[in-house]
């Protein structure tokens, strides 16, 4: 057996490599565990059987689910979304299912129509009971069938691990541009909004709509005229009863392309503003190579947080800056640089 | 770039046999969650595979996030580059953990928990009743500054008085001098303001031949200039300073010190103010205390009067803010009345009372006899109760909330049992209805007629408001009649009970015979109730567990395919009394937080 590791190991290999190191590494670990499910680390305990094990768990499953399956495919009742599922929430539910005992489980009372002592005495949950729907010959499975196989039920076990393929990567939320982007640029509130009175109550005015100012509408002071931005960018607003959405919609994407040319436009021509440039300067030329270079290292590290590596940093210099500097000047180049950063999928996502 | 790619070590142990079928998911047993942080076995598709290790990200990465989720910034380029200078792992680990305690401390990570709690909780704003600005919370009649051009321009007055500019230009109805008072006001305790006539006047109650006036059950609108007019009482606690009677500063949500946008952030800011004191999150459903700056304590206030109970009002100066010290918003201090400061409900509304088991049964205890309802958190806030107007959509809107409940509508080839009277005992609706309605019973009594009521205590006592007789007709008369049924799951009297006591449909407790996600309620009456079915059938800390993973992991768990994972997540948010801090220091060492591009 692969002996447990705290730390995942980093190892820079071909994809092949690692595919082949992967798999095999699985194999090993997978030996007398996935297969048996009944012996610990020590071999001298046991563990619960692993999911999906069971053959005739999975057939009950499957028979079920031709009756069950249309209300339970989602949250805590989502039985039937997977066998994994099937056997989280229900075969591990000591309520529902009680192995030895299928008389003393509320899947069996349920099922017969029995149940007592809830606000749920049957299922399907109206019209006739499970029951009635077998002896009329419109179900899968027979109740006799679900009984023996509570009888005769080991509790399966669970995976205590995140999917860690879920984890990958998560889109920035409209507030995370609102004020993280906001701030990085050396942007403030007072370059997008000037002051304003509705109704005797301090409200800010957007100065230019090509500033493509950014606030949520839950937010105080309010805005003069508040713009849809803000839930374009997929951001939630209680004010206007709209729930997140982090998909990376076409509205997302057509609506920060033109903001990050607009702020890194502000921020670029912005006067001393050393939160965005602490190595050169907007009119740091490609003549200064080092300097080029060094500002688009530290950009690197502050739009990304990564350290580029030198081939990077000549992709950057390279691809973007330098053919935008030669067609309208190092400022553009910079203004370039800066929405490319900004669109980078290492800065989209966290 | 990318070339680094993570082989996993595929963990598998056990120490306890599994022989003993003792591990309740629903019911979240010690036993239970013990077993489950102790016996991780392989995860797996429903393909038999393993599941895929994803890559896990650098120590800067990793610090991108838990800047964004913790005070929606990016880290600074200081910060970066003094992580990026350390190449030992343990290292970066410390700098990252010690980086994690500064952000959990900055003030900013309160402000993100304010956004983050509007997004959770996304509780409406509370609609205009009529035409807007006019939304019926405040419970006081406005008073305004007189003209410019009249006597007393600047000082204050009733709306409807200066039509003819009287007490403006000094006079009263009888012609005689309206006099000015200087009053210290409620809602800005250390400083004055100068109001005119009537209103000036600070007393209580008075009597007009036989006739006792009680001048604390006015309402909003107009006064009445007369011998039987009341002013607006101690330190002007009957009436809220306005524009107007229509009044755009109190409406717009977009005043930050607006009556409005303060009743419409409580829930939010309790919210933030248990995240940032430390406070078990458990206490935003079942807590009797909440947050608020003056304005905002004061509508809990007015309420009490409302119901019959001036005491607060009346006798104490609980509006003085130099005399709290409660813990507040880290932008304020805590004298401050616009602060969010800490209260107790049953101190400023004593009929959302303090004690958490109070039962009172309406099919057999007196009518007038129930002392009040349970105080819970944000369930019992005004703006929250406002802004969800009617029971059924409260108790379906709180499910969503805090059971992360999914209303899913049947499939097409379901069959149900007739319609009859109750959509949670039969029809299609019951899909729903057999969750929501168990939760709806506790949210009956909050009921808006005219003003926010709560039904059948106080002086909330409606003769025969079942007759459909004027003024008890309309809504929500008309709806409770018709909804409101004898024998149906959401009011479990009989006929019998209703003819004899209109009010037994008032009934709001469970009764054993029905359940919530599994749990029996102890009786506890209103949203408490409700609560405690939430807390005790695991639902609450399963989907706040939910609701934190999404926030500072950035994706939610999902119950139907990561059910262990969950257990194990919720035994650690237990084992540190619910607090958001610790769970957050965990949820950051472990490998969905460190795993990503």
């Amino acid at each position: 057996m692969i002996p447990r590791s705290k730390h995942p190991v980093r190892l820079s290999l071909s994809k092949p490599t690692f595919l082949l190191l992967a798999i095999s590494l699985l194999a090993l670990s997978c030996h007398g565990t996935i297969n048996g499910g009944k012996t610990g680390p020590g071999g001298s305990e046991e563990c619960p059987p692993a999911p999906g094990t069971n053959s005739e768990t999975e057939r009950i499953r499957l028979g079920l689910a031709a009756t069950c399956a249309g209300c339970h495919s989602t949250g805590d009742t989502g039985y039937f979304a997977s066998a994994s599922s099937f056997e989280s929430l229900l075969v591990r539910n000591a309520r529902l299912v009680k192995p030895g005992h299928p008389e003393e489980s509320d899947l069996i009372k349920l099922l017969q129509g029995n149940r007592t002592g809830s606000s749920l005495r049957q299922m399907p949950i109206s019209g006739d009971s499970y029951a009635l729907l077998d002896a009329a010959g419109k179900t899968a499975i027979h109740v006799e069938e679900i009984s023996a196989w509570i009888t005769s039920l080991e509790v399966p076990g669970v995976a205590t691990q995140a999917n860690l393929a879920l984890s990958a990567a998560h889109r920035m939320d409209a507030t995370y541009l609102e004020f993280g982007l906001r701030d990085l640029l050396g942007l403030t509130e007072g370059d997008f909004y000037g002051d304003a009175s509705n109704y005797g109550i301090f409200t800010l005015l957007e100065r230019s709509d090509d500033n493509y100012d950014l606030r949520s509408p839950d937010r105080a002071p309010g805005q003069w005229a508040p713009r849809g931005r803000f839930t374009s960018l997929g951001g939630a607003s209680a004010v206007i009863s709209s729930h997140g959405d982090l998909s990376i919609s076409t509205s997302f994407v057509q609506t920060l392309t033109p903001l990050s040319q607009a702020w890194c436009g502000m921020a670029v021509r912005k006067a001393g503003n050393a939160a965005l440039f602490k190595v050169g300067t907007p009119m740091t030329k490609s003549s200064d190579r080092a300097t080029v270079r060094a500002q688009i290292a530290d950009w690197y590290m502050l739009f990304l947080a990564e350290v580029p590596t030198e081939a990077d940093i000549d992709d950057v210099q390279n691809l973007v800056f330098a053919p935008l500097e030669a067609k309208s000047g190092a400022q553009v180049g910079w203004i370039g640089t800066c929405s490319y950063f900004v669109r980078h999928p290492l800065f989209v996502f966290y | 770039m990318r070339q680094l790619l993570v082989v996993g070590l595929i963990l598998v142990g056990c120490s306890k046999p599994a022989s003993t079928p003792t591990t309740a998911l629903s019911q979240g047993s010690a036993q239970a969650q013990s077993r489950q942080a102790e016996c991780e076995v392989i995860a797996q598709t429903d393909a038999g595979e393993p599941e895929t290790l994803g890559p896990p990200m650098s120590a800067l990465r990793q610090l991108r996030r838990m800047t964004l989720v913790t005070t929606n910034r990016l880290p600074t380029r200081e910060t970066l580059k003094a992580l990026a200078a350390i190449t030992d792992e343990t290292a970066q680990n410390a700098f990252l953990s010690q980086e994690l305690d500064r952000l959990l401390a900055d003030p900013q990570f309160y402000d993100s928990m304010v956004d983050f709690g509007h997004a959770w909780m996304n509780v409406p704003p509370v609609a205009n009743i009529a035409d807007a600005p006019e939304y019926g919370l405040p419970q006081q009649r406005a008073i305004i500054p007189c003209p410019a051009g009249t006597m007393h321009a600047g000082k204050l007055a009733s709306p409807n008085l200066y039509n003819n500019s009287e007490p403006c230009n000094g006079k009263r109805y009888d012609g005689s001098t309206a006099e000015v008072r200087t009053i210290e006001p409620w809602w800005a305790p250390g400083t004055t303001v100068d109001v005119v006539g009537l209103d000036g006047d600070e007393r209580t109650g008075f009597t007009v031949g036989a006739e006792t006036i009680d001048c604390s059950k006015g309402g909003a609108g107009f006064s009445y200039d007369g011998p039987k007019s009341c002013g607006c009482g101690p330190h002007l606690q009957y009436c809220i300073l306005g524009g107007s009677l229509q009044d755009y500063q109190m409406f717009m949500l977009g005043n930050p010190n607006g009556h409005r946008r303060n009743l419409w952030d409580e829930p939010a800011r309790l919210f933030a103010h248990l995240v940032w004191h430390d406070r078990p999150l458990v206490d935003l459903i079942t807590g009797d205390y909440s947050v608020g700056p003056v304005n905002v304590q004061a509508t809990y206030v007015r309420y009490a009067s409302k119901l019959g109970d001036s005491s607060v009002e009346n006798a104490s100066n609980w509006w003085r803010s130099s005399n709290w010290s409660s813990p507040t918003d880290p932008h304020s201090m805590p004298t401050d009345p616009r602060g969010w400061s800490e209260f107790k409900i049953a101190e400023r509304n004593p009929f959302l009372l303090a004690q958490r088991d109070y039962h009172f049964d309406p099919r057999t205890e007196a009518k007038g006899m129930m002392k009040g309802i349970p105080s819970a958190g944000v369930m019992t806030m005004p703006g929250l109760l406002a802004g969800l107007i009617r029971e059924r959509v409260r108790g379906a809107r709180l499910l969503e909330m805090f059971a992360c409940e999914t209303f899913v509508p049947p499939p097409p080839t379901a069959h149900f049992s007739p319609y009859i009277n109750d959509p949670a005992g039969g029809g299609p609706c019951v899909t729903c209805h057999s969750r929501i309605d168990p939760a709806s019973i506790h949210f009956k009594r909050f009921m808006r007629s005219g003003t926010f009521e709560m039904l059948g205590v106080g002086n909330a006592h409606l003769p025969k408001w079942n007759t459909g007789q004027y003024p008890l007709n309309g809504d929500p008369y008309d709806r409770m009649r018709r909804l409101w049924l004898a024998g149906t799951k959401m009011t479990p009297v009989t006929a019998a009970q209703a003819e004899a006591e209109p009010e037994a449909l008032f009934i709001d407790f469970l009764p054993p015979d029905q359940t919530l996600y599994g749990a029996t309620s102890d009786g506890t009456v209103g949203p408490l109730g409700f609560a405690k079915l939430l807390v005790s059938s695991g639902a609450f800390d399963r989907c706040v567990v939910r609701k934190l993973h999404q926030r500072f992991v950035g994706r939610d768990v999902d119950p139907t395919a990561e059910a262990g994972y969950l257990e194990k997540l919720v035994a650690e948010f237990l084992k540190n009394d619910r607090k958001t801090r610790p769970f957050v220091q965990y949820l950051a060492k472990t490998p969905a937080f460190r795993s990503g591009l």
